[in-house]
């Protein structure tokens, strides 16, 4: 045909012997394809392993799920997301001081109230032998470590509260003896940048819950051991008084509910939720007390009874 | 017209030279990336099939380009027709002991490729490489006994359901996608917390657990009993194994870094051995 005379010989050649080299080749391959050992698994996974350890390490679990801002308390660090876990930010502080001091609880989630988690304000209180807080405004680009309270010893309860973008509250109590321990409140007008501290009731009993509702208004709930009574303080001058509230209690409910929670406002009056304390087992323990206040929490008139898990 | 003719030949000749020549040279490579990569042809009879391609094509040429004797021409035809049984027969045997198993998504993107030992019953699910060639990635839960039953869930997953050895259901979901930026991990059950509906169902997703309410049956998940599957899919599993498949729909906005909620569609997919539509659910 086209390659068949003369010249055409020396390619018929070039060609035929091309041929056999890929038959030839190919007769080979197909012998050490039978030959060749399958890849196991865990050989070729023993390479990819490190790759996957290392997205298993960064993929860190978000304690409060669902929240605006989650954190997690993984490999020893505090790390906050603003995605829902998708981008971490790391808080600069050392993880076991979060939880110092007299604390046995949980250490898989923070100190209920020994943070403040707001977009524009974040901050979390922490204490070596000083009460610290590591607080941001910009979302964790700039972290500010400032010290609200020098040698402080044994710190026990801890709350940090920003109500809002200026007025925030510090309440820690410490130096525990048996029943007996002082309470501290600083306050700030600055979000957070300098730290007043203000006067607390004249109690030397365990702290249960204190806290502000406004910036003139705070409460201090005393009475964590056998209480008898709701030992509630309150100060309508941002902390510089405090008086002891009072309950007009039913003589049916005297003995019952003993310990206030923290009041809160439904706009018109405050209102406050007495539980049964410890030891409580009136009506399996859960039921509390419903009172209500107008002039400012100084007294507090009984309303009914509430189930528990209607408490807010 | 005799010279186009001889033209036309000429190049259909060098064509199936090239050809012949382009697949031996694949061939000797699958030898250097199955060692340096660790990787093997999508299909194991993909080699073979190659091989009879590449001869074929040889012979094509040679018979283009060389007048050729009758008994020349005879053993030539003669040597490729061997070749090309014994590479039928090893294609064969080789089925017999490794069954491939590859489903191609609806539109052609994504590959599915299983490869079950037969004497094992062992099957290992494979990531595509270059459309060609495949990685073992994963070992699938339990030995399989039925043949596998595949469904495309989205164009990016699919989920293969099979009956074991001891009769119960597993599910294993392959995911080829993302609904993030593609670098970042994220937790499927996070993002699609909330109340979900669908025709006849009912589903919450909560910090708890998940709770499915179908056909006027509720069943309750807890989180330990989830298992994720890629970013795309996670699998919910009762006391007799994986019961429901749950995956995030194409379009679906994950959480972004203004944590704006996430958008979009899931879809729920019950594990069973019967054909069962899947559930398209919505906020």
């Amino acid at each position: 045909m086209l390659i068949y005379n003369g010249k055409g010989d020396v390619v018929k050649k070039i060609l035929l012997s091309l041929s056999l080299l890929i038959l030839s080749g190919l007769t080979i391959g197909l012998i050490l394809y039978e030959q060749l050992e399958p890849l196991y698994l865990e050989q070729v996974n023993q390479s990819q392993e490190d790759e996957i350890n290392q997205e298993e390490a960064s993929a860190l679990n978000p304690v409060n799920h669902g929240d605006p801002i989650v954190y997690s308390l993984e490999n020893d660090e505090l790390n906050l997301s603003f995605n829902q876990g998708i981008d971490w930010v790391p808080v600069p502080v050392e993880t076991n001081l979060l939880f110092s001091g007299d604390y046995n609880g949980s250490k898989q989630e923070l100190i209920d109230n020994s943070y403040v988690l707001e977009q524009n304000y974040l901050a979390f209180l922490y204490a070596d032998h000083n009460v610290r807080l590591m607080q941001t405004r910009d979302k964790g680009e700039t972290w500010e470590p400032i010290v609200i309270i020098e040698d402080f010893p044994g710190i026990r309860f801890r709350k940090v509260d920003m109500l809002n973008d200026s007025f925030g509250y510090v309440i820690v109590t410490g130096d525990r003896t048996m029943s007996s321990e002082g309470t501290l409140i600083y306050v700030t007008d600055d979000q957070g940048e300098s730290w007043s501290k203000v006067n607390s009731a004249e109690t030397t009993r365990l702290l249960y819950d204190g806290g502000f509702i406004d910036e003139q208004t705070g409460f201090l709930s005393y009475g964590t051991i056998n209480p008898e009574q709701p030992d509630l303080f309150v100060t309508n001058d941002r902390g510089e008084t405090w008086n002891q509230a009072v309950f007009q209690t039913p003589e049916a409910y005297q003995d019952i509910f003993v310990t206030a929670e923290m009041p809160f406002s439904d706009e018109e009056q405050l209102i406050i939720h007495v539980n049964q304390g410890p030891n409580g087992d009136y009506q399996g323990g859960l039921v509390k007390g419903k009172y209500t206040s107008d002039d400012h929490g100084q007294t507090w008139e009984f309303v009914g009874e509430v189930a528990g898990d209607e408490v807010q | 017209m005799k010279s186009n003719n001889s033209r036309l030949v000429m190049l259909l000749g060098w064509l199936a030279l090239l050809g012949a020549m382009g697949l031996f040279c694949l061939q000797a490579g699958y030898f250097l990336i199955h060692h340096r990569y660790q990787v093997e042809y999508v299909d194991n009879r993909l080699f073979y099939f190659i091989n009879i391609l590449a001869v074929i094509l040889l012979l094509i040429s040679l018979l283009l380009f060389l007048r050729l004797s009758g008994k020349v021409r005879g053993l030539i035809i003669g040597i490729v027709v061997v070749f090309i049984i014994v590479n039928v027969a090893l294609m064969q045997l080789s089925q017999q002991h490794i069954q491939n198993i590859i489903s191609l998504s609806p539109n052609l993107e994504n590959t599915l490729v299983i490869k079950q030992d037969q004497e094992q019953r062992e099957a290992i699910y494979y990531r595509t490489q270059y459309y060609l060639f495949a990685r073992p990635h994963q070992r699938l839960p339990k030995q399989a006994e039925s043949q596998y039953k595949i469904d495309w869930l989205t164009e990016d997953v699919v989920a293969v359901t099979y009956q074991t050895m001891t009769d119960s259901i597993e599910q294993f979901v392959g995911t080829y996608g993302d609904r993030g930026d593609g670098i970042s991990y994220y937790e499927v059950g996070v993002q699609i917390q909330g109340e979900w509906a669908g025709e006849e169902t009912h589903v919450n997703v909560g910090s708890e657990g998940i709770q499915i309410d179908y056909q006027q049956q509720s069943e309750w998940f807890e989180w330990n009993d989830v298992v994720q599957f890629g970013t795309l899919a996670i699998v919910l599993s009762n006391q007799d194994g994986p019961a429901w498949t749950i995956v995030l729909n194409e379009g679906y906005q994950i959480y972004d870094a203004e944590n704006n909620p996430p958008e979009g569609e899931i879809t729920l997919y019950q594990v069973t051995m019967e054909e069962h539509p899947p559930i398209i659910l919505k906020r």
